[in-house]
């Protein structure tokens, strides 16, 4: 027996080979077309700053672009995000690496017979290492053709309701598994030609393959394997022609979108700038999206993980987060014919779609339906499950900010919130000097000039206004007295904050109010804020310092945990066995703050806390926000009504919530329920409140 | 040059008779016509003008030009535009009040178009200074009362809020001037169709008295008793967001936030606690009578009377009560 080495072009003719070379060069010719055009589709997108003051000479120092790297490294190769869901997860990994590995597998093939063997008449991938080559491609092979069935399987026999079929679908998972089915078959007829079993060993899959003609002859097999080696090589070369003119092209595009991911936190939309000099607002035409967006329009794969997050689609709204962001691709692909796949046939609304060629015109209306934009809940749970980076709630807020600003065309009880915020400073148009009403008789004193606190509570409109948020406010004050903690609120000089209004594309209602409260809070010395609603907080903390106001914030889970943490509380009186805690969007997802809500709940005598099947960073949205709480949502069942039956099914004693949209809307569904007496819904300080001494 | 001192008013029907609207605005042209040493007018376009005519001599029109034609009938209100511009053309009235209502807003404006005169919207008071117009109307959601003019002596259009003048009655003998207008094209739209909206019998908007129920009813069949009282006040029926969100009542019933604003007389909520969504939709009411079994309810900090106590108990024997003294 001579050295083992990789025969490659075993008994593969002459003219063969050539056929084949020239069909790479045509191959990869078709290939770099496809790319120039789709990535100039991208480059026709407005300019927008994404690695913000990186040079190229530094980019590897740049934190931003470690970031970068780092998040690619994460979520487009580990895939993490994928991984947060097993099956979809695992079978995805499966036919990634398999194709990564032999790609590479391939790629060192061609590098051991095209330079090693052609040009230096020598080869690399002999004895030991090329036995270890093989084995790994084998099971990585084998791994891809699992992956492909574990896909088909998923998507043809389980079906599961967020996808839709395409022909692309299916010809992007048939050619995978034919090209390594064939691959397979070749090194089973190579194995059964040469009969090495101590070799073919190496190759568990292909020598199991090659049992049945193990006795056959190797003039019998060769007709056979050219035949087979013609048609799996020609495959290949066609899979990577079609690339860029297929949903192959997300091999490219979503890793760049990863790359190119939103670095800012979650929770601060893009201001629009010079706001008294623009002539149009937000996006109302196509070419006003950025190139990021038409990425991100590209970067989709119809995984439909955001529809399965969605609230408003849950709730029978016409919005759903993939048909919208396939809406807006489809409307990016020029022609018809490249790549557009049509709304998924689940779409329950009668949306007007797309069907024009030059795909500029007429975004909204005839691309978007304005009923779409308005059912957001900017909840974040389509960005947060998007395994690309995907940018939803941006996308949907440029488009609501061009019917807000431009086109004065907001949900009719909307615009009254709008007025009367505007009025008063408030959502309710109340009277700005009634929002200190609430802690009368409380001893609680409005921060004068010259003096200094630690904390600064921020109250917010409900907790000022709403009666049921104002027990919430007064538990605050109690909780605070308690505890001694030093500090003042800013009573009637307070404004709304503005984060419905620039939620419902409001911007320039939203800059006032922020500037106003930015002015106010300039006369007074404190060290931080504390707010108890965290759309105050994520406003405040993450928004306001666009307009210049910096600050240390918290939010009043975090105080109270620190608190608790510190023994500045007595609880001692018990209340409720079981207690579930709805994560707020806006404080969990928005700006992660999960633990410290739950801490303080466990600090509760004899509280056990007990998760419902959808929280934390999967927490489902109550419903309220993005202006939600100011509209009325033609819906076939409320936001608010699936989330309460979420908490009924793990039969709690009590709900606590850290945000007062969501306990509005549960102490509304509740009662709608008839239920309001039997379930307490409850603030986490209403609770610590209660149970002290 | 309109006509120094004759004010109109564009009086839209309801069946046979003149909107409540355009009795108030009757009463006021009459107002200020006499304090200008004129007279007062009005037209009504539509079946039922001439027997509309009446009350609008009763509430101070000297003249009443009328034009009934089946084609006033019709939502489209080119037909209107036509006759009335015609009609201004003719005589040039000093001033045409419209009502604040869709019709007459877009009657309103194309008419101001045609003819290239001055409108003034969204009026809650009009004075006479000799003969210049003032008109006042609210700004910034009414933080500023703002009070315009007309630049010249053209015929001026004021289109005037519901309610913000009392119709009183200012008798004079009745006189109907027949108008034949010019149609200047036949309608470009037609009507295909209309859809119901299962709407409250009386609207909410221009209700004296709204009684309104909330999820302290307790059961959709109790909204029954809802309606009763509404009946014997001659009222209209409300809701609260939690009933209309329990499938108790249809949305246009709803008031607050999300719905409805209303500033009726009286304001009757039956078993809703007075959430501020509720709140806002009806606090500007003349007065508040809350029934609701718990005493803590916020509706209580806001009611003028609050009754608390079961609510169908009372609120039967209040409807029989007042059937009772209304002799029905």
């Amino acid at each position: 027996m001579g050295s083992i080495f990789r025969d490659t072009f075993w008994n593969v003719p002459v003219w063969a080979q050539a056929v084949h070379y020239l069909l790479s060069i045509a191959a990869l010719l078709i290939l770099s077309y496809g790319v120039y055009r789709r990535v100039s589709l991208w480059r026709q997108g407005q300019k927008t700053p994404r690695c913000p003051g990186v040079k190229l000479r530094d980019i590897g120092g740049s934190l931003l672009v470690k970031k970068r790297v780092k998040a690619f490294l994460l979520y487009a190769i580990a895939q993490l995000r994928l991984l947060r869901e097993r099956y979809p997860g695992i079978m995805h990994l499966f036919i990634f690496w398999g194709m990564v590995v032999l790609f590479l597998g391939t790629a060192t093939v061609t590098l051991d017979y095209d330079v090693a063997h052609l040009i230096f008449r020598t080869q690399f991938l002999t004895d030991g290492f090329y036995l270890v080559f093989k084995l790994t491609l084998d099971i990585l092979g084998a791994l891809l053709i699992v992956g492909v069935l574990l896909a088909a399987y998923r998507r043809y026999v389980l079906r599961p309701s967020r996808l839709d079929n395409l022909w692309q679908d299916a010809y992007q998972l048939g050619m995978l598994f034919a090209i390594g089915l064939m691959g397979f078959l070749l090194e089973a007829m190579r194995l059964a030609a040469f009969k090495q079993p101590e070799v073919a060993i190496w190759s568990p899959v292909g020598y199991l393959l090659a049992q049945p003609f193990w006795g056959v002859t190797k003039e019998t097999i060769r007709p056979y394997y050219v035949g087979t080696w013609f048609v799996h090589s020609t495959m290949a070369l066609v899979f990577i022609a079609s690339l860029p003119y297929t949903k192959l092209w997300h091999i490219v595009a979503s890793p760049t979108n990863i790359f190119f991911r939103s670095l800012r936190p979650a929770g601060e939309l893009l201001p629009i700038e010079n706001l008294e000099e623009q002539e149009t607002f937000g996006v109302g035409k196509f070419e006003e999206f950025t190139w990021k967006q038409r990425l991100d329009f590209d970067a989709c794969t119809r995984c439909g993980r955001c529809q399965d997050a969605c609230p408003a689609w849950a709730s029978g709204a016409s919005l759903s987060p993939k048909k919208l962001i396939l809406e807006l691709q489809q409307c990016m692909l020029e022609k018809p014919t490249l790549d557009t796949p049509d709304v998924p046939p689940m779409s329950r609304s009668s949306t007007p779609r797309h069907r024009g060629t030059s795909g500029s015109k007429d975004l909204h209306g005839k691309v978007v339906a304005a009923d779409e934009l308005w059912a957001c809940t900017t909840c974040r749970a389509c960005v947060q499950e998007c395994p690309v980076f995907i940018e939803h709630v941006d996308t949907i807020v440029d488009m609501r900010r061009y019917l807000t600003l431009s086109e004065g065309a907001v949900p009719a009880t909307t615009a009254t919130t709008l007025k009367q915020m505007t009025n008063q400073g408030n959502p309710w148009g109340l009277s700005k000097n009634d929002r200190l009403k609430w802690a009368e008789g409380l001893d609680v004193k409005a921060i004068a000039p010259g003096q200094e606190v630690e904390y600064l509570y921020w109250v917010g409109c409900s907790a000022a206004y709403d009666a049921r948020n104002q027990k919430v406010a007064k538990a605050m004050v109690r909780v605070l007295k308690a505890a001694g903690v030093d500090f003042a609120i800013l009573g009637n000089q307070e404004r709304c904050c503005g984060d419905s209004a620039r939620r419902l594309g409001e911007e320039y209602l939203f800059q006032t109010l922020a500037m106003e409260n930015i002015d106010n809070l300039k006369k007074y010395r404190f060290q931080k804020i504390v707010t108890a609603c965290p759309h105050g907080y994520n406003t405040i903390k993450n928004e306001y310092p666009q307009l210049g106001g910096n600050y240390t914030v918290i939010h009043h889970t975090e105080l109270l945990a620190q608190l608790v943490q510190e023994g500045r509380l007595e609880l001692s009186r018990p209340l409720y066995k079981n207690i579930t805690y709805h994560d707020s969007c806006y404080l969990g997802r928005y700006n992660d703050i999960f633990q410290a809500p739950r801490q303080v709940l466990a600090a509760l005598p004899g509280a056990l806390l007990k998760e419902m099947d959808r929280s934390g960073d999967r927490g489902f949205c109550c419903g309220g926000g993005g202006g939600q709480m100011w509209m009325e949502a033609k819906v076939e069942k409320r936001v608010n009504h699936i989330r309460l039956e979420d908490a009924l099914s793990i039969k709690p004693d009590c709900v606590g919530t850290a945000c007062p949209f969501c306990l509005t809307m549960f102490v509304d569904a509740a009662k709608v329920k008839g239920i309001e007496d039997s379930l307490p819904v409850k603030d986490v300080v209403e609770l610590i409140a209660e149970a002290l001494v | 040059m309109g006509t120094a001192n004759v004010i109109w008013v564009y009086a839209e029907l309801s069946g046979k008779e003149p909107k409540k609207i355009a009795l108030e605005l009757m009463t006021k042209a009459r107002e200020l016509a006499e304090a200008m040493g004129g007279s007062a007018a009005a037209v009504v376009l539509g079946t039922g003008a001439r027997t509309a005519a009446e009350k609008l001599a009763q509430h101070g029109a000297s003249v009443v030009y009328v034009a009934e034609d089946e084609r006033f009938g019709n939502v489209l209100t080119t037909p209107h535009a036509d006759a009335l511009s015609g009609l201004i053309k003719e005589k040039s009235p000093r001033a045409v009040l419209f009502g604040a209502t869709n019709s007459s807003k877009d009657i309103a404006a194309r008419v101001s178009a045609r003819l290239g005169l001055g409108v003034i919207a969204d009026a809650i008071a009009i004075q006479v200074n000799g003969n210049e117009l003032h008109v006042v109307n609210p700004a910034f959601g009414g933080s500023l009362l703002v009070t315009s003019t007309f630049t010249d002596a053209n015929t001026a259009f004021i289109i005037a809020r519901a309610k913000a003048f009392a119709a009183e009655e200012r008798p004079q003998p009745l006189k109907i001037e027949e108008v034949k207008p010019v149609y200047t094209a036949a309608p470009q739209a037609r009507i295909t169709g209309a859809v119901a909206q299962p709407e409250a019998r009386v609207s909410l908007e221009e209700a004296n008295v709204i009684v309104s129920g909330g999820r302290g009813l307790g059961a959709p069949e109790n909204f029954k008793l809802v309606e009763e009282l509404a009946q014997a006040f001659e009222a209209a029926v409300g809701a609260s967001r939690a009933a209309v969100d329990a499938g108790w009542i249809s949305y246009p019933h709803q008031v607050g936030q999300t719905g409805k604003t209303v500033k009726p007389k009286v304001y009757i909520a039956c078993g809703i606690s007075g959430a501020i969504q509720h709140k806002v939709g009806m606090q500007t009411s003349d007065i508040i009578i809350a029934i609701n079994k718990d005493p803590d309810a916020p509706i209580f900090s806001f009611a003028d009377l609050g009754v608390v106590g079961d609510l169908h108990q009372i609120v039967p024997l209040l409807a029989k009560e007042i059937r009772k003294r209304k002799g029905a």
